[in-house]
């Protein structure tokens, strides 16, 4: 059974698929298909990584904490419906976890 | 390749390099100690809300947490680029995902910043 983890990562989609042994599996092709998935996968990424910026004079690389705190309700609307559409996906060949929700809410 | 960066008026913090060098792109990366967020400490430990990428570097390649900097130099300077994507983000700064594959089974996949700054950096098996 897969474990599908929903992390914001830098240029990443929000979610990791793991197998039973633990690897990222690239490629998976569990929501190849789906186009809500990729839709939200993609707002996720986007808005995720517009929060890091390089090269300016707080360093080669900064964190906006404050616009993700500014837009946390926005991500967790968007990680909410992507929680519901993978649960309408699911066949039991996977399990969800979800690591961002908690830690938005407490920003 | 430092005297390159200042050169070219990139932003970089000199006292925090791990590595610098040329992949086959021909762009400059490099990699700094960082924070949970970007570098070689989100690499290593993760976030903290999930833990980081040192023990798949040693279960993909056998590699021990303190040679994973010099590894993954290796990897970038060396490795054949797989995948090589290009993300304009909102207000027009650009980042780039890639994929090296170097040996093994598995690929190295990373995120870098528009000035060439490694953010992430993960083994995933290969298909």
């Amino acid at each position: 059974m897969y474990t599908v983890k929903i992390m914001n990562e830098y240029l990443h989609s929000p979610i990791w698929i793991y197998d039973e042994e633990d690897w990222i599996v690239e490629g998976a092709t569990l929501f190849d298909n789906d186009k809500e998935i990729h839709a939200l996968s993609e707002k996720i990424e986007r808005l995720y990584s517009s929060y890091f910026h390089f090269g300016s004079d707080k360093g080669s690389v900064w964190f906006d904490d404050s616009q993700e705190k500014e837009d946390s309700k926005i991500m967790l609307e968007l990680i909410g419906q992507l929680k519901v559409r993978l649960d309408e996906l699911n066949d039991g060949t996977y399990t969800v976890l979800d690591v961002e929700t908690n830690r938005l809410q407490n920003l | 390749m430092i005297s390159e960066l200042k050169r070219k008026h990139i932003k970089f913090d000199e006292s925090n390099l791990v590595f610098i060098t040329r992949d086959k792109t021909g762009q400059i990366v490099w990699l700094e100690n960082g924070n949970e967020r970007a570098g070689l400490k989100h690499i290593l430990d993760g976030n903290g809300q999930s833990s980081g990428h040192a023990e798949h570097f040693m279960k993909a390649f056998g590699v021990i947490r303190e040679s994973i900097p010099n590894y993954l130099k290796d990897v970038i300077s060396n490795g054949t680029i797989v995948e090589d994507r290009t993300v304009q983000l909102n207000g027009g700064a650009l980042g780039y995902s890639r994929k090296y594959s170097y040996e093994g089974n598995y690929f190295i996949v990373t995120g870098i910043g528009s000035n060439g700054f490694i953010v992430s950096a993960y083994p995933v098996r290969k298909r």
